[in-house]
């Protein structure tokens, strides 16, 4: 059955996203896939300000890596587990929605999407309000605590609101947006049909033979980011009882503390900057090998991801594989006048862009093969793979004979597929098998402002960073030629059986077992 | 609710079963070095070592259109105001390449588009490493990122570039470091003709400057429509159009510009900080415990603050103009300096006039083509003293069909200033109808903040502009 973008007309969207996924729009929306898109669907929702010691990265047993946060806290609808950042919110434009909100801590909080002009009345301390709003139009919105700004948001108090339009487009945002930007709007009319954009629509899902689940229309995905200092969070839980932070001090502190050196060969003393740079409340490995964050998708599959900064650092974010294309800039076409100066509707296709704090961007990932694998005529068009006539290689495959196949072509990567880095047969010193396939096909995106990307400012990769995993391609058969057929794929080995465009359970906690199919079919 | 007691605990996902990550965990900041062969091998087509030796540049390479790169190497270098033990840099050399025996930026590659590009690399000095070629995107392996594939020991990068522009490469073991220390340069792709060009049949060079394209004109991508450089545009030709002369799988010139000078801008900032505390290449790795991926033990670091003391240009210190080191101060770059043709893929060997700038000197009417790379963990703000046009933005030229119809070029002022974020790139293009004297502006900027812009200016650099 072709899952056609028509049986999706009156959806808002299939979800990804590290944290939990609540859908407010009343009913839950009915269309293929939804089922398992969000954690709750509610249109009212009980969220309660608190605190959490929360573990960062870190598998350092002298050092817990613990860091005190304050948190929304879902109450109901039940059973979600508690995340900084709160829960990704998503709605369609003009829903009602209802919050309750208490407050558990010893100063006023409230909860406001100030880009929106959406603000409830604080709340004192041990007390409760309810309020509603109207959702805004479609786009990416933080929302966060905007009292005693910025201590309330970086002490963890914020989340994406993501509102879709109604009825869909096409695009993620109003029909009036597309309208007023004919290139945003051309964008979308060609993925999947213009002979450059092979593959899905954006709005449109495909099926996947050997039992792998079907892609989903709508694929998109949110990238909160934050920085987190453990020493000043706790000064501000420790602050006397219902006194505020002074702000003032908190910026100077978080920005422009000093670092503390001791005797040589004695490691610096923690001070109040940022030890940990996170996308979803997630480091390192914990975001980079999470499909509910880093896009686990095909070839011919284009997602959105929205890029939300909560924090007070700017991040240069690069994406390796593919270029993007910047969407909208805090939901305006017009961007910021610094970074594209004077610019209406001018969609750069970049491979590192600017996040400065506050900011909430969308990307476009076109998800096509990447461009500098050798093809026939070199132009960035899909064409037919470079034939390679590569030998066997032997010590790092996986193959029952212990050689990968002779390459055919240099797309599908055979070979590589079928490499192991650390070869099979690496075992750690208590024995167990340490070797590390190469296939799902893993590219990073990391924060290139390199200081995020050092947790404790020691240890590298342990930062700011995601990525996009390619699973297959759903473009060209074995051989590397095309296939049309929007329900034939391919799927690489050790790919994992999880529906990735969807809401899972905490971020942090433990990894559901996903199941790996390990060959695939290629 | 309280520090000491919180209402909530959020734990930490284990890595071991039934997650069993312990291999990627273990792999991503401390992976083994690997000398893996190249998967999908397929034979290099890459004119460049061929014209740099024929130009003298270089030994002939010791297979055909074999690059080669090695890393590391250490520099001790002088700063202007004579800092006691000057700033470390790790460099890149090439071992057949005698300009290029560790410098700070390493050698511009260039390389035609859709040529087959190898690189020999091998990690010397603490390993491992890797090469990530920065805009390129090609296999994970070939790609150069660690813990998506692996580190070197030693390994020959292969890929294609499709999209002529600027990019850069850099080590991509531990960034934060060895990225900072001076393991970069640029990358360049141009006309697919270019290079190819300059060699005669025999293999000695012809008079066709090195890099330009076969009708002895350096050509860069851009579509100039719209824009008050348009009538530069002649050939409009779509990228799939055969090439008139049969020598290419499509027109090599179709939609490029012709330009008279390139100026390469790689603005650099250091944190003397780092130099002292961490000149150490392994500074800050982790030591495994007794059991991985459990024990894993890491100093903590200094990585996550960042203050810049001293700042470049393509390599080239940044000098107050009072000579006081001073935040918030005004320096500028020497008024002449061009990139050797050793270190910049041989542009300039059989052509003195067109060696790459980095301050400008050129002539009214000239199209001057400026690169410019963000290269500093600050924010770069440029703003130029006459009308430029924008036409690329990391290495993907502004509204060149198919792929650029969803944008295009742009007019952006003299005195307008366009803010870059680390690693960000851009290319435009000047042509002056007046004589001047004057200066480009780049301030470099934090990137923590109280506001939502950039915080606050660290140093302010001229890039010297003299047009007769």
């Amino acid at each position: 059955m072709d899952v056609d973008r028509r049986t999706f007309l009156k959806a808002g969207s299939i979800v990804g996203g590290g944290g939990l996924a609540i859908w407010l729009g009343g009913a839950s929306p009915a269309w293929r896939g939804a089922e398992s898109a969000f954690a709750a669907t509610t249109r009212t929702l009980h969220l309660r300000v608190t605190d959490a010691m929360k573990e960062m990265a870190t598998h350092n047993t002298i050092n817990p890596a613990e860091c005190y946060f304050w948190v929304y806290q879902v109450v109901r609808p039940a059973g979600i587990q508690a995340e900084v950042p709160g829960p990704n919110l998503f709605c369609r434009a003009g829903d009602v929605v209802t919050i309750v909100l208490e407050n558990d801590l010893d100063e006023p909080h409230n909860f406001a999407v100030p880009a929106a002009r959406i603000k409830s009345p604080p709340v004192r301390p041990r007390g409760r309000v309810t309020f509603r709003f109207r959702a805004p139009k479609p786009g990416t919105y933080l929302y966060y605590d905007s009292l005693n700004a910025p201590v309330n948001r970086m002490m963890g108090l914020h989340g994406a609101l993501v509102v879709m339009p109604r009825p869909a487009n096409g695009t993620p945002y109003s029909s009036n947006d597309g309208r007023r930007n004919p290139r945003m709007r051309q964008l979308f009319a060609d993925l999947g049909r213009a002979a450059h954009w092979p593959g899905l629509a954006w709005d449109q899902g495909g099926l996947n033979p050997g039992g792998f689940p079907p892609t989903p229309p709508f694929r998109q995905y949110i990238w909160v980011l934050h920085e987190a200092s453990p020493r000043l969070f706790e000064e501000v839980g420790r602050a006397p009882r219902g006194r505020n932070f002074n702000p003032r001090t908190f910026e100077e502190r978080f920005l422009d503390d000093r670092v503390l050196l001791n005797a040589p060969g004695v490691a610096p003393d923690e001070n109040h900057t940022p030890q940990y740079c996170a996308i979803n409340g997630q480091s390192g490995h914990f975001a980079h090998a999470s499909p509910f964050i880093t896009p686990h998708l095909r070839v011919g599959e284009p997602c959105v991801i929205r890029v939300l900064n909560a924090g007070m650092w700017s991040h240069s974010m690069h994406l390796h594989a593919n270029h993007f294309y910047v969407l909208a800039v805090n939901n305006s076409f017009r961007y910021q006048p610094q970074i594209l100066p004077g610019q209406h509707d001018n969609h750069i296709w970049a491979d590192t862009f600017t996040a400065r704090p506050l900011d909430c961007w969308d990307w476009l990932v076109p998800y096509m093969r990447p461009p500098d694998v050798p093809n026939v005529r070199g132009i960035g068009l899909p064409d037919l793979p470079r034939r390679s006539r590569a030998a066997p290689i032997d010590t790092f495959g996986d193959d029952a004979n212990g050689l990968t196949p002779r390459a055919r072509r240099t797309w599908p990567p055979i070979q590589e597929l079928h490499m192991n880095i650390p070869p099979i047969g690496t075992v750690a010193g208590d024995g167990r098998p340490m070797h590390v396939p190469l296939s799902p096909v893993c590219y990073p995106m990391h924060d290139h402002s390199e200081p995020s990307q050092a947790a404790q400012g020691g240890n590298y990769n342990m930062g700011l960073i995601a990525g996009i995993n390619f699973i297959g391609d759903r473009n060209i058969d074995a051989n590397g030629r095309r296939d049309g057929n929007p329900n034939r794929s391919l799927t690489f080995p050790h790919t994992p059986l999880v529906r990735t465009a969807r809401a899972t359970g905490a971020a942090a906690g433990p990894r559901p077992p996903f199941p790996h199919v390990p060959r695939g079919n290629v | 609710m309280s520090v000491a007691n919180p209402r909530v605990r959020i734990r930490r996902r284990s890595v071991e079963a039934p997650a069993g990550d312990v291999g990627m965990w273990v792999k991503m900041f401390d992976p083994p070095t690997e000398s893996p062969p190249t998967p999908e091998l397929i034979p290099p087509t890459n004119p460049v070592p061929e014209v740099m030796a024929a130009a003298g540049l270089t030994n002939s390479p010791p297979s055909p259109h074999l690059w080669e790169t090695d890393l590391l190497h250490g520099l001790s270098a002088a700063t202007w105001d004579n800092r006691p033990g000057g700033l470390e840099f790790f460099t890149l050399d090439q071992p057949n390449n005698r300009a290029a025996s560790g410098t700070f930026p390493g050698p511009t590659v260039r390389i035609p588009r859709g040529a087959i590009f190898h690189s020999s690399t091998q990690g010397k000095g603490p390993p491992p490493h890797t090469i990530h070629w920065h805009g390129m995107e090609p296999t994970p392996m070939n790609d150069g990122v660690g813990h998506c594939s692996m580190e070197i020991g030693s390994y020959t990068y292969q890929f294609q570039p499709n999209f002529m522009g600027f990019y850069f490469y850099h080590c991509h073991r531990n960034t934060v470091q060895h990225f900072e220390f001076g393991l970069y340069g640029a990358l360049i792709i141009h006309t697919p003709d270019a290079f190819h060009a300059s060699l005669n049949p025999d293999g000695t060079l012809n008079s066709i400057p090195i890099g330009a394209s076969r009708d002895g004109n350096f050509r860069v991508a851009a579509n100039l429509k719209g824009t008050p450089l348009a009538r530069l545009q002649r050939n409009f030709r779509p990228l799939t159009a055969r090439d008139p002369r049969g020598e290419f799988p499509t027109d090599p010139h179709a939609h490029t510009v012709p330009y008279d000078v390139e100026a390469l801008w790689v603005v650099d900032d250091r944190d003397s900080v780092w130099s002292d505390i961490a000149s150490d290449a392994r500074e800050f790795f982790p030591a495994h415990g007794s059991t991985p991926g459990v024990d894993d033990q890491w100093a903590r670091g200094i990585f996550n603050e960042y203050r810049s003391d001293y700042w470049f240009v393509t390599g080239i210190p940044v000098v107050p103009l009072d000579r006081v080191k001073r935040l918030g101060n005004v320096g500028r770059i020497r008024a002449r300096a061009v990139i050797p043709p050793g270190l910049n893929g041989g542009i300039g060997a059989n052509a003195p006039g067109t060696a790459t700038q980095v301050p400008i000197n050129a002539r009214v009417n000239d199209t001057i083509l400026i690169r410019v790379l963000d290269a500093a963990y600050n924010y770069a703000r440029i703003t130029f003293p006459a009308d430029v046009v924008i036409i690329a933005f990391d290495g993907r030229a502004l509204g060149v069909p198919p792929f650029g119809r969803y944008n295009h070029s742009f007019l952006l002022r003299a005195g307008t200033p366009i803010l870059l974020s680390t690693a960000r790139r851009f290319d435009c293009l000047m042509r002056p109808t007046r004589p001047m004297n004057s200066f480009a502006k780049v301030e470099f900027l934090d990137t923590q903040s109280r506001s939502r812009g950039p915080g606050r200016l660290r140093q302010t650099a001229r890039i010297p502009i003299r047009i007769r």
